[in-house]
């Protein structure tokens, strides 16, 4: 507000009494010190004052709003034995939730290690038991598309098959979820600088799996569905 | 009242925290990494096991029936009819699975596929095929069967097993592998009568290496008393003679179709029945 005040009185004092000389007309007169001016114009010169400072504002707002809200720690889930990374909370509800997981998977029985990349959505169409200090969610959904990263694997055969000899990828699978969360909620004077821990697990099937429902009526559980398990940070 | 509010709260949490580790712990295998995380659990190097097992069993007989089966792809539920229908007959010594045992070189489909088989009662052994060479497939086929090229003997037959996905090889690899062939011609001719030769992808199909196809063949013919070459891939039933010269390839079907070669082998002499069920 003080800079409000002190941007207004600058104008007045610098701006205005430039214009009172060009501007003469037979509308309301305004009087500052020695110089007079058009009401309306005066009325202009501070809408567009204030828009600017408002722009400025929005722009800060904005860096603070790209600035990602949690941190997600996963464990499994066809995108490497563990991924982590930045995510974003949007919707009116706060109902969605979008982040990008960097995974490691080890060398295990192949000849080298693997990195993933993750793009994951999620939908918490509701929060049931929404308390003070914890708040369970039995059901939320979405869908993750994760690529791993070697010289084994393809977008887009390459171009020693012959054509259209596998019409799949093998480095990108597309995967839906439901899932189950319990959130922490901290109170506002904690050491860490955390809102809210979420401790969730879903379970995902993924477009390979798809196919081998489709094409197997008696399959077990768990060669349908995958699990995993993970952690959400939230900052303040 | 609060507190008791508070007491129960605690141990709902104690509880749900407890049930949840033992839920996960009942479900270690639900874990996935990735498709292609090459983890293998449970038996490994099963081509060299079961070659023993063939060995022993075939040792003192004279016919020998076996079953030529190939490209299951993700089909667990006719996997699964077929070890039934081959556990019904007591009569087949054993099963050669000539490939493509997984649709997309999944380490999950290899190990599903090897449960399945798992239960047939005579001893089989796998070959490599092209999907099964797809991402990490080729690590944990090597890890699970074996060397892709392997030969044994029952019966005084040799059965020379070889891949030759040459596709999937481009510039990595010798596919399919000369020097073993050459090696195979002179091992152990004093051990048996008669050869057979099992591929994945037969010679003049697209997929095969073909620049090396007069040679390949030159070399098949040099086998000791060559009865036969059996190959699958090609998703239909056939029989062959690739290079007109009287060695027949015989090729099955899918599994999808349900099908499967019996061969019935004795010295010198061969019968084939292709049977769908």
């Amino acid at each position: 507000m003080k800079r409000y005040i002190f941007r207004l009185i600058l104008m007045f004092v610098v701006v205005f009494p430039l214009h009172s000389f060009s501007q003469q007309g037979n509308d309301t007169m305004i009087v500052i010190g020695n110089s007079t001016m058009k009401i309306d114009t005066v009325r202009n010169l501070f809408n567009k004052k204030v828009a600017m400072i408002k722009q400025e504002d929005r722009q800060r707002n904005y860096y603070q709003g790209i600035r990602p809200e949690q941190l997600w720690v996963h464990y499994a889930g066809n995108m490497g034995m563990f991924s982590f990374g930045p995510a974003w909370d949007w919707g009116k509800k706060r109902q969605f939730e979008t982040g990008f997981l960097l995974g490691y998977i080890p060398k295990f029985s192949s000849d080298s290690p693997k990195m993933t990349l993750t793009f994951k959505f999620n939908y918490i169409p509701y929060k049931f038991l929404d308390g003070e200090k914890i708040s369970y969610t039995p059901f939320y959904t979405g869908f993750y598309t994760s690529t791993v990263f070697g010289h084994e694997f393809w977008t887009y055969q390459s171009q020693d098959y012959p054509k259209k000899y596998y019409h799949f990828s093998t480095n990108t699978r597309w995967n839906i979820f439901v899932g189950q969360q319990i959130s922490h909620i901290f109170s506002q004077n904690k050491i860490l600088p955390l809102r809210r821990v979420t401790y969730f697990s879903e379970l995902s099937t993924d477009d390979y799996r798809l196919r081998h429902i489709a094409v197997n009526r008696k399959m077990k559980f768990k060669e349908m569905f995958t699990l995993s398990l993970g952690l959400r940070f939230e900052r303040p | 009242m609060k507190k008791i509010g508070y007491k129960v709260y605690f141990l709902l949490r104690n509880l749900m925290f407890v049930s949840c580790v033992f839920v996960f712990m009942g479900c270690n295998d639900m874990f996935d990494y990735s498709p292609y995380d090459a983890v293998v659990t449970g038996k490994t190097n099963i081509n060299a096991e079961n070659i023993k097992k063939i060995e022993n069993k075939c040792r003192n007989k004279d016919t020998i029936r076996v079953v030529f089966c190939g490209d299951t792809q993700g089909r667990y539920d006719a996997t699964n009819d077929f070890v039934d229908e081959i556990n019904k007959r007591k009569d087949v010594d054993f099963v050669v699975h000539l490939g493509d045992i997984s649709d997309f070189g999944t380490t999950n489909e290899y190990l599903y596929q090897r449960d399945i088989l798992e239960r047939l009662n005579c001893p089989y052994v796998v070959l490599l095929g092209n999907h099964d060479c797809l991402g990490t497939g080729f690590h944990v086929y090597k890890k699970l069967f074996g060397n892709p090229n392997f030969s044994f003997i029952a019966a005084g037959i040799k059965f020379v097993c070889l891949n030759t996905n040459a596709m999937e090889f481009l510039n990595t690899d010798s596919v399919p592998n000369l020097s073993f062939m050459k090696h195979e011609v002179v091992k152990d001719t004093s051990l048996y009568t008669n050869t057979v030769v099992c591929m994945h992808i037969p010679p003049h199909n697209p997929e095969f290496n073909n620049n090396l196809d007069e040679v390949f063949h030159s070399y098949v013919k040099s086998f000791k008393g060559i009865l036969f070459c059996t190959a699958a891939h090609e998703h239909h039933l056939a029989e062959k003679d690739v290079f007109s010269d009287g060695i027949i390839y015989y090729i099955t079907d899918c599994m999808r179709r349900k099908q499967y070669n019996l061969m019935t082998i004795t010295k010198n002499n061969y019968t084939y029945e292709a049977i769908y069920f």
